[in-house]
């Protein structure tokens, strides 16, 4: 009895969570603070426009907001600096050309070290058993 | 005699000290001779009293307002509030290198005295070690950069002032205990190499490792997350963790510390894993110097540019000696260690153990590899780029999620194997529980699939951590003992892994908090004027008064604000400022946070434009209030975990 209650209480709780995933509608609010984040102020050292309280920054937010009002998707507001700035203004660089490198590496590197890692672990517990 | 040359002198026989206890302990183990080995220790010893007078004759310096001496005029000035005049001493390269060594000789003092008596065969080597760390921290201050240097003629009357970013009370605790951190990873690291040297690494002296290495460990975390604190009150950090260089090369070494304090207790219990915990320390300790490259004049962009230096050759220098010096020790002695015994299940606390071990190096390349691609980058294709948190969030973050969830799993499983049933046990409920919490963060919530995730993660960790409490005390309450005292008397039977569990609960807090700010953030910006109000969530913010206060070295515009509830009701009053410091065409901007349980406020007082008008940027960030709070419970749970067993409350 109180293991069909679990069992049925899990089922339950499954059909809730894949409702969850179906429903779940992730909104953008702060479009242009994520657009901030992303772009390097040029005169402060490490930080982007979105922290920095320089008038360029400043200069460049009102920029990002008009291309927004304008329509603008986030990747050609980000092009539209880059073009300017060339690419070290972006936070980080974008997923096309050599630094596709940057992404490809670590992603490509620890998912075989871990099947590796995981085929060497399940490999030595077999050994023992024998 | 003057202050800089008792300052110099000192270090020029700390100096001496070291080289001859260096010297000493080698030349006593050849010959085997005790007073040789005797007098190199008591040499040793007397490092920290020698470094502790010129430390004293700088500080002296800088709260007298000696301006004679260079380093003094360049981090201080006669406005500066006087209190900070007594820390400004690590305010730039040439004093924090100085501070960096102090820390390094108590390290030796600590080390020799509490060192346990069955570590006495290697206790030349681990002399030997150490002196040679300090002695390389003297040198450089003597040859290269000497904290004493001063002005030959027309001596100032003021001086240049510290950097204004730096003049916060973070000021007190944050550079103090990472330069701290980072320098005693030095004590676990000689420690093992000297027992490798000496063959002894068995598991002798592995409790004085372990208590050496949770101490290091924890000094480091709490440095790290007071930075973090540090940089989310005031503005110019790029808020509480932005994966600057200089953080990641902060956060590396602990990364690593991490996995080696969960992969030592794997020895400890099985003796297995000795190979692979020689790997972690080694490469915490070159991550370690690695940080002090980068700290020190390194090649990349950074907020962090206090002690930035023409050092950085002899630093990187240091650490290419250092990773090479590791390399060979270990291919020497690596053949001597072997383990115990095998891992004998996937679904075992040993595999459990590996599987944090692999994602938390995992975390450290990731983060290398973003620190230094800007450098290959730019030596292969001449291109320079960023690397900055848009990438460490999205590679880091999953790795992240995973290792909490393995955080979550792992404790529940038992040494050598586990039974289905056992499973069954420890985790059934937490998992509908956290089931439970997914469904309702995801239905109810707009958010990114990945907070729903991240959130029942954490409910999984903290219900596994709980129902365990329960199900102990229970046990402890079944012969009639209170319930309240069953719980102490669980954790004080095994503080070790109790202690863990609320370290565990403290990572939680932090996780909470990170989530809230990355994902629940809301955020506008606005011109106001003195007198109108703006609403933001269940909150209505009014400027309540705009004040302009000079000194002589900066000008500073404080703004005060009153919080209004959603009834019109004053729940508190705030401040908020922005001073400029003319000399270093520098300003720094001080946030008016209201912080609590749910969630924070956060006005930044982002520019002035008139007398009556000014630009805020105000943010509602949720939950990191728990971030905080996270920092004494962390600290509790090293203590808890480190508290001997014979000493009772």
């Amino acid at each position: 009895m109180f293991i069909k209650f679990k069992f049925n209480l899990i089922i339950i709780l499954m059909t809730f969570a894949i409702i969850g995933c179906i429903t779940n509608v992730s909104e953008n609010n702060n479009r242009n603070y994520d657009l901030y984040s992303k772009i390097m102020c040029p005169v402060c050292d490490g930080q982007t426009i979105g922290e920095s309280q320089a008038s360029i920054s400043n200069d460049m937010k009102n920029i990002i907001d008009l291309q927004i009002s304008e329509g603008k998707t986030d990747k050609e507001i980000l092009v539209y600096f880059e073009e300017r700035y060339g690419t070290e203004i972006l936070a980080s660089p974008p997923s096309e050309g050599v630094n596709i490198v940057v992404w490809i590496a670590p992603i490509i590197l620890l998912t075989s070290a871990f099947i590796i890692f995981l085929s060497w672990l399940r490999h030595s517990t077999k050994r023992q058993v024998q | 005699m003057t202050t800089s040359n008792l300052g110099l002198s000192f270090l020029v026989l700390t100096m001496n000290l070291s080289a001859y206890s260096i010297l000493g302990s080698i030349i006593g183990y050849k010959l085997n001779n005790n007073q040789i080995k005797l007098s190199s220790k008591n040499a040793a010893y007397s490092t920290f009293f020698t470094t502790l007078i010129s430390a004293i004759c700088l500080v002296y310096a800088f709260v007298t307002n000696d301006f004679s001496i260079k380093y003094v005029f360049n981090h201080s000035n006669l406005s500066m509030n006087p209190a900070y005049t007594w820390v400004a001493m690590y305010a730039g390269n040439e004093g924090s290198l100085l501070y960096i060594a102090l820390i390094i000789s108590l390290s030796i003092l600590l080390v020799l005295k509490f060192k346990p008596k069955d570590l006495i065969e290697s206790e030349p080597h681990l002399i030997a070690l150490m002196s040679g760390f300090l002695l390389f921290f003297i040198s450089v201050m003597v040859f290269f950069a000497n904290p004493f240097d001063t002005f030959q003629s027309n001596i100032p009357s003021d001086g240049r002032g510290m950097n204004p970013l730096l003049a916060h009370p973070g000021m007190f605790s944050h550079p103090p205990l990472l330069m701290a951190g980072l320098a005693t990873i030095s004590v676990p690291f000689s420690l093992i190499t000297s027992m490798l040297l000496t063959g002894t690494f068995r598991n002798n002296g592995l409790d004085f490792v372990r208590t050496t290495s949770l101490i290091v460990w924890c000094i480091l975390g709490v440095g790290l997350l007071l930075g973090s604190w540090w940089a989310y009150t005031i503005l110019g950090w790029g808020g509480y963790w932005v994966w600057d260089p200089i953080e990641n090369v902060g956060l590396m070494p602990w990364l690593v510390m991490t996995a080696f304090i969960h992969s030592i207790i794997v020895q400890r219990r099985r003796g297995m894993f000795r190979v692979w915990n020689v790997i972690l320390i080694f490469l915490a300790f070159v991550l370690a110097q690695f940080g002090m490259f980068i700290n020190r004049g390194g090649p990349v962009v950074s907020v962090h540019s206090f002690a930035a230096s023409t050092l950085g050759y002899i630093f990187l220098g240091f650490m290419v000696f250092s990773a090479l010096f590791c390399s060979l020790i270990f291919i020497m002695n690596y053949n001597k260690i072997y383990s115990d015994n095998k891992i004998e299940s996937v679904v075992s606390r040993e595999a459990a153990f590996l599987i944090n071990n692999f994602f938390l190096l995992a975390i450290t390349f990731v983060t290398l590899w973003g620190l230094i691609f800007p450098l290959i980058n730019e030596v292969f294709y001449n291109e320079t780029v960023t690397v900055g948190a848009p990438y460490y969030n999205a590679v880091n973050g999953p790795v992240i999620l995973l290792l909490l969830f393995i955080m979550g799993i792992g404790p529940n499983l038992s040494w050598k194997g586990t039974s289905n049933s056992n499973l069954k046990t420890n985790l059934l409920y937490p998992s509908i529980v956290a089931l439970f919490a997914f469904s309702i963060v995801s239905i109810f919530t707009s958010k990114p699939f990945m907070s729903s995730l991240a959130i029942s993660s954490i409910v999984l960790v903290l219900s596994t951590i709980l129902y365990e409490w329960f199900r102990g005390s229970r046990n402890l309450a079944r012969n009639g003992t209170h319930w309240f005292y069953a719980f102490f008397k669980l954790i004080s039977n095994n503080r070790k892994k109790y202690g863990g569990y609320v370290v565990h609960i403290s990572i939680l807090l932090v996780a909470l908090g990170v989530i809230g700010i990355n994902f629940y953030q809301v955020k506008i910006d606005k011109v106001v004027t003195v007198g109108e109000r703006i609403e933001i969530g269940n909150y209505q913010i009014e400027i309540a008064e705009i004040n302009e206060n000079s000194f002589n070295d900066r000008r500073e515009k404080v703004a005060t604000f009153l919080i209004l509830d959603s009834n019109e009701k004053i729940i508190e009053t705030l401040q908020g400022n922005n001073t400029f410091y003319p000399s270093f065409n520098m300003a720094s901007i001080r946030a008016a946070i209201k912080s609590g349980p749910i969630e924070d406020l956060y006005i930044i007082p982002s520019d002035f434009i008139d007398n009556d008008k000014m630009k805020l940027i105000i943010s509602i960030n949720p939950l990191v209030w728990w971030m905080w709070l996270g920092g004494p419970i962390f600290i509790l749970g090293t203590l808890i975990s480190l508290w001997p067993r014979n000493l009772k409350l």
